[in-house]
């Protein structure tokens, strides 16, 4: 054994440098790096977490807005066809009054244009009649009878009624 | 040099030197299979690194053996 | 030609010194290389090798880069930091994958090997370990061809003196000098104490704690010895040591004869289990002289091989230099991960057996 350099008490020696070898790692890098390692590892776990949170945020936000933006709009579009519904409805009410206004008008027109007409054949007639005595009067005051005047005249209307009325 | 020491160095040289040939074999085809074994199933490498090392553990233990014999008899043990 | 210009200058460069320097010479050779760790000096009366010494520079250095890299620690990492948190993080999660949550209990273990074997391997390597040291010169005998000697004043050569009475030298190789004469007193065959007195050992002032058999003994020690604490703490421990002593179907073949119906079976089995567990406990035993002499083999022989290359020709090492950077990174590692492995199997695989 000493031959091939054995010696218990460097055996010895050596076997308490490795155990002191291993204290010193073990309170000046391992526990210490070891720990290092692992806060790490929980801090990135946790700055990925709130990542996460925030890109779930960012990605309602985002919803919450569209939502939003598109009601908007519908609101508008409604809006849109509501007022434009109104105007046309307002265009319609106007024209039909203004139609029935003119359809009044025009009859009311018409009406007096009747009744004027009317009036002035009355006249007319009235007068026609007045000269037709008279004429009547004046030709046959001696030879025809009252009653064989009257027919005369008669018959003389109607046929200026027939001609009146074309 | 004397006879006797001649000798002795003789039967060093040959303990370590016929001693390892057999390891050296065994080592060549561990390693060879267990590359392999890695290169068909990478996914198994790992497990079948740790039992590579055993097997070349114990194998290299015969030619630590032969270096132990060697030794002895080279510093004059027996 | 211009591209082969630099090529040739660097050939000049690595040839011209190498016809100056000496040429290989085995009393150098033999010199230098011993498998004892030499006494560089006494403290209190006890002896320190210079393996020791070097291991404690080694303790000193590993112990510094653990403070600088932990002094500031920060989340965000840089420096020395980084590279600590890299080894322990790989460590760690080696751990982790071989022997699941229990490799949080192997870790600070495995890891403290890992380093200690990693820096006293590179450590080794670095010019000025191994080569440089004291060498004790008869009066009127010289040093062995290829190594360069300077005379140490009497008080410090006393003062690191193991081998009071003689005139010591500090030596320094590989050198010019190539004047040597034969050693004093030829070894005679037959009493290895007059061969061991007669050579002449140069005793480095550092050398590696690999290359000495305590270092990694101990080492090896301890990782079995923790493994079989390991294993007794989680299998429980008369269930741990019934791996190497399993009296179990022997007790079963007595019971069955006392009842008078002998169950030969049961005592074939039984002997079968005892042959495996002595089996079990040789491997174990045979772990400690693997782990030992793997690494001081690797580590030792490295050196040597330096040496050795060094002396033929002062260029050739460096190819090695490169290759046993690799070993020894290789050698932590193995022992390292064998340790992890052996401590996994032996806190799972009696159990699992267990409930086959």
């Amino acid at each position: 054994m000493e031959k091939l350099g054995i010696n218990v008490t460097w055996l010895i020696a050596q076997a308490v440098n490795f155990g002191l070898l291993l204290f010193i790692l073990w309170t000046l890098a391992y526990k210490p790096v070891l720990k290092m390692l692992n806060d790490r590892k929980v801090k990135i776990q946790e700055s990925l977490e709130y990542a996460d949170k925030v890109k779930q945020d960012a990605a309602e936000q985002q919803k919450a807005f569209e939502q939003k933006l598109e009601a908007t709009r519908r609101e508008m579009q409604a809006a849109t066809a509501s007022a434009a519904q109104a105007g046309e409805k307002e265009k319609e009410r106007i024209l039909a009054e203004a139609r029935a206004e003119a359809r009044k008008l025009v009859d009311q027109a018409k009406e007096q244009i009747a009744y004027e007409r009317k009036q002035m054949l009355a006249e007319l007639r009235q007068e026609v009649v007045q000269l037709s005595l008279l004429a009547a009067q004046k030709v046959v005051r001696t030879s025809l009878d009252e009653q064989a005047q009257r027919a005369l005249i008669n018959d003389f209307l109607a046929q200026t009624d027939a001609l009146g009325k074309n | 040099m004397s006879d006797a020491a001649g000798l002795r160095l003789i039967a060093a040289a040959l303990a370590i030197g016929l001693g390892t040939i057999g390891p050296g074999i065994g080592l060549g085809l561990l390693v060879n299979s267990a590359l392999n074994a890695m290169g068909r199933n990478p996914e198994a490498a790992g497990q079948v690194q740790i039992n590579m090392f055993i097997g070349i553990a114990v194998t290299e233990a015969l030619g630590i053996f032969a270096l132990v014999v060697s030794l002895l008899i080279g510093f004059k043990i027996f | 030609m211009k591209r082969w210009l630099p090529i040739l200058i660097i050939l000049a460069i690595l040839i011209v010194p190498g016809l100056i320097l000496p040429r290989f010479s085995t009393e150098a050779v033999t010199a230098s290389v011993a498998v004892t760790p030499e006494v560089l000096f006494s403290l209190g009366g006890f002896k320190i090798s210079n393996t020791l010494f070097t291991s404690w520079i080694v303790m000193i250095l590993i112990t510094l880069f653990a403070f600088v890299s932990t002094r500031k620690m920060s989340l965000v990492p840089s420096g020395w930091q980084n590279l600590m948190e890299i080894i322990i993080e790989g460590l760690d999660g080696l751990c982790t994958s071989v022997a699941g949550n229990r490799g949080k209990k192997f870790f600070p273990i495995v890891a403290t090997i890992f380093l200690f074997v990693l820096f006293s391997n590179w450590l080794g390597l670095l010019p000025g370990f191994g080569p440089v040291g004291i060498i004790p010169i008869k009066e009127g005998g010289h040093a062995p061809a290829g190594i360069t000697t300077f005379d140490l004043p009497k008080e410090i050569a006393n003062s690191l003196g193991a081998h009071a009475g003689e005139d010591t030298h500090a030596a320094e190789k590989p050198s010019t000098d190539s004047h040597a004469t034969e050693k004093p007193g030829e070894p005679k065959a037959g009493s290895p104490a007059a061969e061991v007195e007669s050579e002449m050992l140069l005793a480095p002032f550092f050398r590696s704690p690999s290359t000495d058999i305590n270092t990694t003994l101990a080492l090896a020690l301890i990782s079995v010895i923790l493994t079989q604490i390991f294993g007794m703490q989680v299998v429980g421990v008369l269930k741990y040591w019934t791996k190497f002593f399993n009296f179990d179907k022997i007790g079963k073949f007595f019971g069955s004869l006392f009842k008078g119906k002998p169950d030969f079976g049961a005592l074939f089995y039984g002997f079968i289990d005892l042959f495996v567990g002595l089996l079990e406990f040789i491997s174990e035993m045979v772990k400690i002289l693997s782990f030992t002499f793997r690494l001081f083999g690797n580590i030792f022989a490295g050196e040597v091989v330096l040496l050795i290359m060094t002396f033929l020709f002062f260029a050739l090492p460096f190819p090695f230099y490169g290759l046993e950077i690799f070993v020894g990174f290789m050698q932590a590692f193995v022992f390292a991960i064998l340790t992890l492995v052996f401590m996994t199997i032996a806190t799972t695989a009696h159990g699992a057996a267990e409930h086959h």
